[in-house]
């Protein structure tokens, strides 16, 4: 653990831990050393302390962009591992009701494809995709069965 | 709680199976009927599928390929399938598996075996 000092120019004030050192009145032109330091420095000079204090103004943002949200997306886009495709549902549920089934399997390939060719999000809606048509698949092929076994049973 | 849907899962194919192996679906009428088989007289994908698990049960692997056989082929693929996503730290071989078999082309590839076997068991 870091241990600091802050002097006003006459005393030194000091050990402190980083988080003993906040609670003091740190200004721009208070001088601050730690260990490693050659000299004193003023705390509007170390970006690493006046950032804990916000003493400087930030510099202006370079990237503007409307929705933050979608560009840290973006940004992340292929590191965002692959989602899954529900390929073994959809087979599963093929098995109940074909014609759903078999668009759950479509989406499933779709999810495959779309993530090699344009990253996560595409995929992403492939898969949301692949997950509604198994349900669907799974609800009707359910509901048919039984209507089919309450028709046998005569009821 | 994905624990409990989990197990209700298994004791539902438990049950299933349970009455498919007590009762051949072929003699009981009980069992419901492919809608499109007893309209139309053509075999669907799915038919055959009933008679496949009552032979599974009864581990006649022979006759349940003759009865289904997109079924059978599938059931060892999707417990495959099933190991591969629950097994966290894959051996090389294991991903290579997994993205050889499950992956784009090998789904491409189920689609068309589906519908060729659909054409198929209808031509026989």
């Amino acid at each position: 653990m870091k241990k600091y000092y802050y002097s006003d120019g006459v005393e030194k004030y000091g050990p402190f831990s980083l988080e003993e050192l906040k609670t003091y009145d740190i200004e721009n032109d208070t001088l601050i050393w730690y260990e490693g330091m050659d000299d004193w420095k003023r705390a509007g000079d170390m970006p690493n302390i006046s950032m804990l204090f916000d003493l400087s103004t930030p510099p202006p943002a370079r990237i503007e962009r409307n929705n933050p949200i979608d560009f840290l997306d973006d940004e992340y886009d292929e590191e965002r591992p692959k989602p899954k495709s529900f390929l073994l549902e959809a087979i599963l549920v093929t098995l109940l009701c074909i014609p759903f089934g078999i668009v759950a399997i479509v989406y499933a390939a779709q999810v495959e494809s779309k993530y090699n060719a344009y990253g996560y999000k595409e995929a992403a809606k492939a898969s949301e995709n692949a997950l509604l048509w198994t349900r669907i698949a799974l609800g009707v092929g359910i509901v048919s069965i039984l209507i089919r076994a309450f028709v046998i049973m005569g009821i | 709680m994905k624990k409990v849907l989990y197990g209700i899962i298994i004791l539902t194919f438990v049950i299933i199976g349970f009455i498919y192996f007590l009762y051949d679906p072929s003699t009981f009428s009980f069992f419901p009927l492919c809608p499109l088989h007893s309209i139309t007289g053509f075999l669907c994908p799915g038919c055959g599928t009933q008679q496949a698990i009552h032979d599974l049960t009864h581990l006649r692997i022979g006759q349940a390929f003759h009865h289904n056989a997109f079924l059978v082929l599938s059931i060892p693929y999707v417990i495959l399938g099933y190991y591969l996503e629950w097994k966290k730290e894959k051996t090389r071989f294991e991903k290579k598996i997994k993205s050889t078999l499950y992956g784009y082309y090998a789904i491409v590839l189920i689609l068309i075996i589906f519908i060729v076997f659909w054409i198929g068991r209808n031509m026989m």
